[in-house]
């Protein structure tokens, strides 16, 4: 009886391990790239990373870090920066976090949302925030971190862009894309597009590219070209077969080469044309490509692999020749890379 | 299907041979076993452990009185069974022999099973849940009502009131004589569910407390136990339980709205017939489940509805030496649902064949086979040996089993809408175990020592897993190749002074559940833990029965959990502690009332048994119980 009750003692002795997220507020330096960490939904394990590209060292659960150890919250979905101000939208808490970019420390929070999904700014004292489940359009004021307007949209928005004078948003529930005024937010035309338009890029010539990714149903996925001056579409790319899906796309500094996660790796294409590429320009092989961003400045590409989508993912980081530089370990799914200013 | 007819033949002929021993002698077993009866592989829990008011439902008692980890996502809400490192729909959870896991999922959901409806649960371990069907990777829980022929009229009500607005409240009737029972019970179970609990994920920890997890539970449950004649019975049985809760969200969304509800109908008709030396087991059910989920954040308002006919025909006989049993098996699954293509169904017929034979004084061989047909879909062929030792002067047991087990996909992993997946391939195990168990009286009988060790490998092969997908949505996939081994240990003492009863019991298990395949050089998961299985988990119990006075304790570990499959992140190990103390008086015509009143989590244990999803602390109750019988 002695021995078993040793037993049961050893088991909660050994079984305490130290928690390893105690570490005080780590110091940004010259750090200037973020990496989102979506997290499980519902599971309440989002994180944000900080990656100096100087000297190739990571902090994890920086958020956590620099805010006395409290967490982000459910799904870091984007985060845009505005000024000195980072705002991180966090999807499944229905906020934006607002941090001070120079300490990533919490400055305060915009609580009045459903389900956020992206920001766009359109001036310093305007930008739109779409949202999965609440049908509108958010207007917020990055000044004073408050909702000043809501615009009826009647389904879910993702990704928006401003090219021309005016906003163009990915209306997921209608495969159309809509285009606002971006000064009255009066809605001008509904472009109809493929199944579930989701991303969204302006390229060099103001124009926009929009992917859709063909919805659940077995839909193809197609790459809309849209020209701003009279919105009207230049082109439509689509694959061959069903299975060439097109995700996420991304343009490079001089926004004339587009890239986009595609069924075996990440794909670059010239804005000028006029098909999709056969072959990736960097293979996945047996990576999960979840996510990617391109360095606005020399063009590095950061692409987030989230293995099996429980353990601590890994980003690649790559020469604009597609040769790998790098590779360090994140958080939990990671989706998205932030290049701060 | 040739194998199939061969085996049909089989049970045919055995069937014809049973008949000629036919007999009018009764052999109907009613089992009570007070307390719960622990062997190497198997474990009962009896009526007078279910009626513990410390335990507030199935998965609160299992979690306490066996191996079985019970993932919880707090009172009244979502617990699923892992059992000897395996997932939620690797374990089986059946009624009378037929299984109640939702044709959809796989899995059950152990909130929405009141151990008031059960008179007996009995738990099988690994390969031993073979005898019953498919799917039982890490086992099978059974449970059931047991009749008793005699001439009675028994009432019997109870209110059983607790902490953050418990209620609960039982009622049953027992009416009968020698040849016909009936048993009916009715429940009505309401929680608001509002404790306390720290804030972890804002600064200063906070404390706050919890919304939305309020639920109401009803439901009734009618047996009819017929002795047709002395060596026939014929059961009904029905089932109908209404579950209505609120889904609290994670300390780290804001309030949202989550509401689900579960209506479950089953039915189950029953026929045994009882020979000089076999038996014969009929078994039909129908099982009806709804389930309507709102999120109003969201505005998702979804059904799904499943209804199933499972039936199965046992045939039992005796030869010299040799035991026979035969089974065959047909269910048909359908379901309709907002997440589904389309209706959907399936329908599997299983044969069994089991021999056991005793090769000498003490030792038995015991060779099954199990096949299972998945119409148009595929067939398993499922081999078993197990080599028994039983010494009965020294009350000491060995054996040693090998086999191979199956678990087919299920309705949403197959057709769920948008991702679900035909080419899916079945999860497929081969499964070693040892153990034993021995049992010495001493001190004249007054001082019971019982102790039981099993020792299992397991390895899964196709393990099913869902995942997201880069393009929004998830889809389950065949992964990789899981290894579970472990061991389990049990000890009880029991002894009786006087009038001063005393029983102490402990079970620990060791479970290891590892992932064996790496995708890349990145990927951190291989050889690691699966997430949310404790490697470690262990309880202690004591009961002291002096003067008709019940005083009662239970103390559970349970290990770190990882919730990263790289095993970097952790939930932290906790332990619980709960003391009860019950009272029976007796009144005048056999009336009796009972009392009962306990401390659940009694040292106030901060912990979360799903990350981010606090656990109530401190909370009491007490119960009141009324009897009468004639």
């Amino acid at each position: 009886m002695k021995q078993l009750i040793y037993v049961l003692i050893l088991v909660v002795v050994f079984s305490c391990r130290k928690d390893d997220n105690a570490d005080g507020p780590v110091e940004i330096d010259n750090a200037n790239v973020l990496i989102l960490n979506e997290g499980n939904f519902n599971f309440g394990n989002a994180s944000l990373s900080l990656y100096n590209d100087r000297d190739n060292s990571v902090d994890n659960k920086i958020f956590q870090s620099n805010n006395n150890g409290r967490p982000i919250g459910d799904v870091v979905q984007s985060a845009t920066q505005i000024g000195d101000e980072l705002f991180v939208v966090v999807n499944n808490s229905s906020k934006i976090e607002v941090l001070n970019a120079s300490t990533l420390q919490s400055k305060t929070s915009i609580q009045q949302l459903n389900s956020p999904r992206y920001i766009e700014v359109a001036t310093t004292q305007k930008a739109y925030v779409s949202d999965l489940y609440e049908d509108k359009l958010y207007i917020i004021d990055p000044t004073n971190h408050s909702v000043t307007k809501t615009i009826e949209t009647k389904g879910w928005i993702e990704e928006m862009a401003i090219a021309n004078g005016k906003l163009y948003l990915t209306h997921v529930d209608s495969n159309q894309v809509w285009v606002l005024d971006s000064t009255t937010d009066s809605l001008l035309y509904k472009i109809d597009v493929h199944i579930q338009p989701q991303f969204i890029e302006v390229d060099a010539d103001d124009n926009v590219w929009v992917s859709c990714s063909g919805g659940f149903n077995g839909g193809k996925s197609a790459l809309y070209h849209i020209q701003t001056s009279n919105d009207s579409i230049v082109s439509i790319l689509e694959g061959i077969a069903v299975e060439d899906k097109i995700g996420e796309i991304e343009m490079n500094s001089t926004k004339d080469e587009l890239y986009y996660i595609g069924k075996n790796g990440l794909y670059k294409m010239s804005i000028n044309d006029l098909q999709l590429p056969e072959n990736s320009f960097i293979d996945q092989n047996l990576r999960l490509f979840y996510g990617f961003s391109i360095h606005p400045i020399n063009n590095q590409i950061y692409i987030a692999d989230a293995i099996d989508y429980q353990q601590r993912g890994v980003v690649y980081r790559y020469n604009k020749s597609g040769v790998q530089i790098d590779a360090f370990k994140v958080g939990i799914i990671p989706g998205d890379i932030i290049f701060l200013n | 299907m040739k194998k199939l007819g061969t085996i049909l033949l089989c049970l045919m002929a055995f069937s014809l041979a049973g008949q000629t021993t036919f007999s009018d002698t009764v052999k109907l077993k009613s089992v009570l076993i007070q307390g719960n009866k622990h062997q190497h592989h198997q474990e009962q829990l009896d009526s007078a452990v279910l009626s513990d008011p410390q335990h507030l439902n199935l998965g609160d008692l299992l979690s306490k009185k066996s191996h079985l980890f019970i993932k919880s996502y707090g009172i009244g809400s979502l617990a699923t069974i892992s059992l000897r490192g395996s997932g939620s729909s690797h374990t089986q959870l059946n009624w009378n022999g037929i299984s109640l896991n939702s044709s959809m999922n796989g899995s059950s959901d152990l909130a929405l099973f009141p151990l008031f409806f059960m008179d007996e649960v009995t738990l099988n371990y690994g390969l031993n849940s073979s005898a019953d069907g498919t799917g039982g990777i890490g086992g099978a829980v059974n449970i059931s009502t047991v009749p008793r022929f005699k001439k009675q009229l028994n009432l019997y009500v109870s209110a059983n009131y607790g902490s953050y607005g418990q209620r609960q409240y039982n009622a049953r009737i027992k009416a009968g004589n020698k040849k016909f029972q009936s048993i009916t019970k009715i429940i009505r179970n309401t929680a608001d569910n509002n404790f306390n609990y720290k804030d972890l994920t804002q600064e200063g920890f906070p404390q706050r407390t919890v919304k939305n997890a309020s639920f109401t539970q009803k439901g009734m449950m009618q047996n009819f136990f017929f002795k047709l004649k002395k060596n026939q019975l014929l059961e009904a049985n029905l089932w109908w339980f209404e579950s209505e809760r609120n889904l609290p969200p994670l300390i780290t969304l804001r309030d949202n709205t989550e509401l689900q509800k579960d209506i479950a109908l089953k039915s189950l008709v029953k026929y045994s017939k009882y020979f000089n030396n076999g038996t014969l087991k009929i078994t039909t059910a129908y099982i009806d489940d709804a389930l309507d989920y709102v999120n109003e954040r969201a505005n998702i308002q979804s059904n799904s509805h499943s209804k199933s006919l499972r039936t199965r025909a046992d045939y039992e006989f005796n030869w010299k030496k040799i035991k026979f049993h035969s089974q065959v098996k047909y269910n048909n699954n359908r379901a309709v649902a907002d997440g589904l293509t389309d209706n959907v169904s399936q329908n599997r017929i299983e044969a069994y064949t089991k021999v056991k034979r005793k090769i000498s004084e003490n030792f038995s061989i015991n060779v099954s086979t199990r096949y299972l047909n998945v119409l148009k879909d595929g067939s398993y062929f499922l081999p078993q040996l197990r080599v028994e030792y039983q010494n009965k002067k020294q009350n000491s047991r060995l054996f040693a089993v090998v086999g191979r087990n199956v678990k087919y996909p299920n309705l949403n992993d197959l057709y769920f809408h948008p991702s679900g997946n035909v080419n899916l391939k079945a999860e497929e195990s081969e499964s070693v175990e040892i153990g034993g168990s021995l049992g010495k009286s001493l001190f004249r009988k007054k001082l019971d020592v019982n102790g039981s060790a099993a020792v299992f490998y397991n390895n899964i092969q196709n393990y099913i897993q869902w995942e997201p997908t880069a393009f929004g949505f998830w889809k389950p996939s065949n992964l990789s190749s899981v290894e579970t081994m472990g061991f389990e240990l049990f000890a009880e003492l029991r002894q009786q002074k006087g009038t001063i009863k005393k029983h102490f019991s402990s079970t620990y298990s060791f479970t290891s559940s590892k992932n064996f395949e790496k995708q890349h050089e990145f990927d951190e998961s291989k050889g690691k833990q699966l997430i949310y299985i404790p490697e470690h988990k262990g309880n202690v119990s004591l009961e002291l029965e002096f003067k008709g006075i019940v005083f009662s304790t239970n103390y559970q570990v349970i290990g770190i959990r990882y919730i990263s499959s790289d095993n970097v992140e952790f939930l932290p190990t906790y332990s619980l502690l709960d003391f009860g103390m019950s009272r029976r008086f007796s009144l005048k015509q056999k009336n009796s009332i009972e009392i009962s009143v306990g401390i659940k989590n009694t040292l106030d244990t901060e912990y979360q048994s799903i990350e981010w999803r606090p656990m109530p602390n401190r909370n009491y109750f007490i119960k009141i119980g009324y009897q009468f019988k004639t």
